[in-house]
Formats: structure tokens, C-alpha cells, sequence
């Protein structure tokens, strides 16, 4: 205790050179975890994101073959799909059953498409909340089952205003055209989404979007699943396909696409015949996930988080060299008062101690002021908006940067900068506690 | 009495003969388009689309036609706009695919989607089928202008036809379709279609001049005109897709 105490006294007597050496592992410690903080929150955004986007984190899409041949895409055999959703009991946090489609938007003179997704209310109500209107209200849309909600950047494009009627152009599922009317009852900021060729959404209640694709209320393209635990998404997506496998015909998850059911899979690019060896009985189901999406941006993380290290490691190398020499320098000027305290009977340890103790302290006071200039600078970031309609949305919740913070990472963070310190200034320090008192008192 | 029941029974019999007979003609009627519309050999032509969008603004394409009736088969080669040169669909055994000379790609489209976004559909260049696809479920006599017309209605025969119901407007001789209006399945109008010439090459038809008019977006058409028509033999290497690749290098 009484090493501590001197150190600290020791650290207050040179504070320029304190605040010197403090300050660069502040800085590194700074710097790395802000990078941390920012890659373990883009990860969290993009995954929020998309889950929403696509309505889930598990799809559970079907398809069968119609009498003519074409593979039409549609889940008929609900009870299959709900008896694979049970085998998941605790694991699910909320399901959700969608229709989708490829639409025009016509007003008048003008014509939108977009990707039009038919939501069940009752089973999305945390979703419709999630969602940022721009005008009308989501009471509005729970209040009429002829509703559609539209992006504003359409309502802009086509001239149109909330509460006025627009005809929906689409095709069935079997691929015949037809039409219907809505009402816009809201306008909803754009998200422009990173991906290439992604569709702007809109969304309008599942049971008019089956009417205007010619299926019964009950059915549904998709069914999203939400888990407790991301970490389980694997797992659970394995435990789905097995369940599915013992009642129905499942598409091989290698031989599966990725995410959410694309587009063409949906029948938007037009019916698809099957090959008559092909054919198969019933639904067809197959299963996919969100991690299936997030390939590329696990990539982009692990890159970013590369660098962190990569930048980490060079700042505390320098580090560790600083102190090596800032303790050599501190050896040469406190020699005599090394021999004198030798002179008085303290132990080789208790010196070595000092100089340790010396190094930690400032290490971890750099680090702790490291950690609380990154936690300002990410709450003064994470105020800042940078709205929805830029391409980096999708990295964004809800326009803003989110942070997110390992606890146990940032005090495995500080233990290896106090680790570091140690080894670097042990060898002064052994070198110092080394010293012969009379050779000290002569220096 | 017994006289009055054999007239009864005359008169019935009777009348479900001339309405057995009606429904067989109007069938006959069908078969007759198909038939005469018919390409036995190859045909190929030059094909003019101008469209009047109100939003995009007008446009013209050229497009050069080779079909072949007898196995399903047809190629659409754009020569212009400048950006769609190069692009084309091909309808063969396996699909109809769209090429795109930038990614030199092609992919599968479907025959009921929009002719290079025209109000045209890629199904309006491939051999009529109406036999097959449409059952009559009511006729009346009529005029179009100065022709003398049968007007039928038309259900879907299946649920995979494109326009579920159509109302058509055919010429009593030679049978020939003059106007079409086509219908959603919620039996709205969606585009009203003009055949207002018809060139011969062969024994068979082929309208030389179509127009269709979108009915749900105001001031929006497409005029289709065909031009350079032949029934002069195409390679069997035109219908391929390694054909399409070669040309556009």
C-alpha cells in the first residue's frame, strides 16, 4: 500500500509528463473505441434494418406447382408452417405472416412501381410504430382495410396527397393482371436503401393485397419469424427446415438464395414453368435468414474492426516505447533518492512496485479518460440526424448513428493497456530496483 | 294434345340445336383468327413502336421481328433507341429471356410483362391463341365503323392467361380481329387494342398497323407498325441465344 501511495505522490510531482503520456493512451484508447463502438452499433442498425425490412429474422417461404405447370409462390399448407413455427416454443419473440407484390402506383397522368407489402395488423403492431410518417397516422391505416401506406418520395413523384385514391396494378399469383383502388392514408419517410436494385416499400393490409392476388384471406407468401436471440438464428433456422422436411417437400438450404425471398421467387418476374420431372406435390417450402443477408456487412465489421486493432496496436506499441524511455529518464532522476530509500531499508520489490504502480496508474487513468471522451463524442454523434434518404440509411436506426458498447470487451480493453504498461516499464523498474544504495547515493 | 306436345318438343329440341349451333360457331369464329393469323413458315419484319407517355415523355423504337408458329418461337432485336440497341427477347422452348447487351446477360422474363415498358405485351408478338386460351360467353352482331362485326366476350380458359376477359370486336370475312378490349380480373378495363390494317404475306395475316391505347393512365399508347414484312426462311440459328450474344458484338 505504501508502493501505491508513493506512486501516486510521485505522479502528481511530474504532472506535465503525466499529462503527456496519459494523454496519448487516452487518445489510442479513445480512437479504439469509438471504432468499436461505431462497428458493434452498424452491425446492430443493418441487422434491425433489414429484419424490418424483410419482417423477420427467419423466412419460411412456399411455392407448388400449378395444374398448368408453373411454380406459383404461395403458402397453402399453413398447418405444416405453423407446426415448424411451435417446434421453436421460447425462441420466438413474434412472428408475422406477409403477402408481397410488384405494383404501379397510377394517379392520373402518372405511374410509380414499387414493392408493395401486405402486413397483418393485428400480428405487426410493434412494425407499424417502428414506422416514421411524414403525414397521416397509423391510426388511419389501422382504421381502414382499403389503406396504403407510400414512401413521400412517391406521393412528391406522383403528385398525390393523403386521403386521396389511387388504382393498385398488379398481377396474381397465377400472373393474370388486375386491379384495385386505395386510399393513402399516410406517407412514410423514404428509406433508400443501400442495396442495388432494391424496391421502395410501401405497405397496405394483407387481406386487400391477397384479394388483388387472388388468394384466400387466410393464405400468405412469407412467414417471418423474430427470435429472442440472434445468436440462435442458425440453430432455429436448421430446427425449422427439419421440422418442415417431415411433413412437406423442402428446398436444400445449400441450394436455397439468400435473405428474405427475392423478388423473382415471389413469381414477380413472371410465372416459371417447372420441368415435368421437377414437379413436386403440395407446398414446397423453403427457409432462409437474416444472417444469409448480412454476409457482406459481417465483412465490412470485421474489416473496420481489423483496422481498429491494426490502429490500436501501433498506438500502444508507441505507448509501451514511451514509457520504456519516460521511466529510463525518470530512473536517472530519482537515483539518489532510489539509494536513499534503499539507505532506509526499503526492499528491491517495494521500488520495482513503485515504478509499476506508476505506470498502471497512468495507464488506467488515460484509458478511463479515453472511455469517457469516446462515450461523449458517441452521445454527441448520436444526437446528430442524418435523415433517411441518404444512401447510408440502412447503416443508420432511424437516421441516426447508434453506438453500442461491450462492457466486457472495454474492461478487456483496459486490462490489456494496463498489462501493457507493466511489461513496458517492468525492465526499468527491475533495472532501478536493482540498484546498489551507496552506488545510488554517489549518482 | 298430343299434337301440341310434339311441338313442344319440336321447338325444344330445335331451339337447342340453333343454340348448340351458335355456341360451335363462335368457337369456329375463334379458330378461324387463330388460323388465318397463323404463320405455317417463318416470318420476319420490321417493327416501329411509338410510344406516348405523358410522364417519359415519346419515344420511338425500332425493332427487328423474326417468328416462327410452328414451335412457339420468336426473336425481338432493338435497333433503336440508341440506349436499347443490342437488347432483345427471345422466346424459346425453355422461356422467354431478355438480353441486355451491357451486362450481356440474359434473364427470364415472363410473356404476359410490358414490351420494352410499351403498353405492348411481349404476347401480342407471338402466334394468336384464342382458341385455346378464351372460352365465348356471349356474342352480339355489330359495326365497327364501316365493318360488319361480331362482338364476343371472352372469359380465360385458365387462370394463367394474362387478361382474365377480354370483349373483342371481329370482322365476319375474312375473321379477324379489329379491336380488342381487355379486362383485370376485378374486370376493369385495362387497354383497349386497334388492329386497323392487316397485310397478307402467304395465305395468312398479320396486323400492319396496331394500336394500344393503357386505360387507367390518361394519354398513354402505343402505335405499332410493322413494315418490311417476309416469309422468306430464317436460319434455325436465329432463334438462340448465342445469336443474340453475336450480334451485339
Amino acid at each position: 500500500m505504501q508502493s501505491l501511495r508513493i506512486a501516486y505522490r510521485n505522479i502528481l510531482r511530474q504532472i506535465k509528463r503525466t499529462a503527456l503520456l496519459g494523454g496519448a493512451i487516452a487518445f489510442g484508447f479513445f480512437i479504439f473505441t469509438l471504432l468499436n463502438g461505431f462497428t458493434s452499433g452498424l452491425l446492430d442498425s443493418v441487422s434491425k434494418n433489414f429484419a424490418d425490412l424483410s419482417g423477420g429474422h427467419i423466412y419460411i417461404s412456399g411455392s407448388e406447382v400449378s395444374p398448368l405447370g408453373s411454380e406459383i409462390s404461395l403458402i397453402r399448407d399453413t398447418q405444416s408452417a405453423d407446426m415448424a413455427l411451435n417446434t421453436l416454443k421460447d425462441q420466438v419473440l413474434a412472428f408475422n405472416t406477409r403477402s408481397s407484390a410488384r405494383v404501379n402506383i397510377i394517379f392520373g397522368n402518372n405511374q410509380e412501381a414499387l414493392q408493395l407489402e401486405g402486413i397483418n395488423i393485428t400480428q405487426e403492431k410493434g412494425f407499424i410504430d417502428s414506422l416514421s410518417f411524414v403525414e397521416g397516422s397509423k391510426e388511419a391505416f389501422l382504421n381502414n382495410p382499403q389503406g396504403i401506406l407510400l414512401p413521400q418520395d412517391t406521393l412528391s413523384d406522383l403528385g398525390l396527397h393523403v386521403g386521396e385514391t389511387v388504382i393498385v396494378k398488379t398481377k396474381t399469383i397465377n400472373g393474370q393482371q388486375n386491379v384495385g383502388d386505395a386510399v393513402v392514408v399516410g406517407s412514410l419517410a423514404t428509406q433508400n436503401l443501400f442495396a442495388p436494385g432494391a424496391a421502395t416499400l410501401a405497405y397496405t393490409h394483407i387481406g386487400t393485397l391477397n384479394t388483388l392476388l387472388d388468394m384466400d384471406q387466410d393464405q400468405y407468401q412469407v412467414l417471418n419469424i423474430y427470435l429472442n436471440d440472434l445468436e440462435d438464428i442458425d440453430a432455429a433456422t436448421d430446427s425449422v427446415l427439419s421440422a418442415l422436411a417431415k411433413t412437406s417437400t423442402i428446398e436444400p438450404r445449400e441450394e436455397q438464395g439468400f435473405g428474405p425471398p427475392s423478388p423473382e421467387q415471389l413469381g414477380f418476374a413472371g410465372l416459371r414453368s417447372v420441368d415435368e420431372a421437377e414437379r413436386w406435390k403440395g407446398t414446397k417450402f423453403e427457409v432462409t435468414n437474416l444472417n444469409d443477408n448480412l454476409d457482406g456487412v459481417n465483412a465490412l465489421v470485421g474489416v473496420i474492426n481489423s483496422i481498429g486493432w491494426v490502429i490500436f496496436l501501433v498506438i500502444l506499441l508507441i505507448i509501451m516505447v514511451g514509457i520504456m524511455n519516460s521511466y529510463r529518464m525518470v530512473m536517472i532522476e530519482r537515483t539518489s533518492e532510489i539509494g536513499t530509500m534503499r539507505a532506509m531499508g526499503v526492499h528491491k520489490s517495494e521500488i520495482r512496485n513503485i515504478f509499476i504502480w506508476e505506470a498502471l496508474l497512468v495507464a488506467l487513468s488515460g484509458a478511463g479518460v479515453g472511455l469517457i471522451l469516446a462515450l461523449l463524442a458517441m452521445s454527441g454523434i448520436g444526437l446528430i440526424n442524418f435523415g433517411t434518404e441518404s444512401a447510408f440509411s440502412l447503416f443508420l436506426n432511424q437516421g441516426y448513428m447508434q453506438f453500442g458498447l461491450s462492457v466486457l470487451r472495454t474492461l478487456s480493453n483496459i486490462l490489456l493497456i494496463g498489462l501493457m504498461s507493466i511489461i513496458a516499464v517492468y525492465i526499468p523498474a527491475r533495472a532501478v530496483a536493482q540498484l546498489q544504495p551507496a552506488e545510488a547515493l554517489r549518482a | 294434345m298430343k299434337y301440341f306436345i310434339n311441338l313442344l318438343v319440336l321447338v325444344v329440341l330445335l331451339s337447342h340445336f340453333v343454340s348448340a349451333q351458335t355456341s360451335t360457331d363462335f368457337e369456329e369464329v375463334l379458330k378461324m383468327i387463330d388460323k388465318n393469323t397463323l404463320f405455317t413458315g417463318d416470318l420476319s419484319a420490321t417493327v416501329t413502336l411509338e410510344q406516348r407517355d405523358p410522364e417519359e415523355g415519346d419515344e420511338l423504337s425500332k425493332v427487328k421481328m423474326f417468328r416462327r408458329d410452328t414451335n412457339d418461337t420468336f426473336l425481338m432485336l432493338f435497333e433503336k433507341p440508341e440506349t436499347q440497341l443490342g437488347q432483345g427477347y427471345l422466346n424459346i422452348e425453355d422461356g422467354l429471356w431478355f438480353y441486355d447487351p451491357e451486362s450481356r446477360q440474359f434473364t427470364y422474363t415472363s410473356i404476359s410483362e410490358s414490351f420494352g415498358g410499351s403498353d405492348a405485351r411481349n404476347s401480342d408478338f407471338e402466334a394468336s391463341s384464342l382458341t385455346e386460351d378464351y372460352d365465348v360467353i356471349s356474342s352480339e352482331e355489330g359495326k365497327l365503323g364501316k365493318f360488319e362485326v361480331w362482338i364476343l366476350e371472352l372469359e380465360a380458359s385458365n387462370s394463367e392467361i394474362t387478361y382474365p376477359f377480354r370483349k373483342i370486336w371481329v370482322s365476319k370475312e375474312p375473321n379477324l380481329l379489329l379491336k380488342s378490349e381487355d379486362y383485370s380480373l376485378t374486370k376493369r378495363l385495362l387497354r383497349t387494342s386497334y388492329f386497323p390494317n392487316y397485310a397478307k404475306a402467304g395465305d395468312s395475316f398479320i396486323a400492319s398497323e396496331q394500336l394500344y391505347v393503357d386505360a387507367l393512365v390518361e394519354n398513354k399508347s402505343t402505335k405499332i407498325i410493322l413494315e418490311d414484312i417476309s416469309t422468306a426462311a430464317i436460319p434455325d440459328n436465329v432463334f438462340t441465344k448465342a445469336y443474340v450474344e453475336r450480334v451485339n458484338r
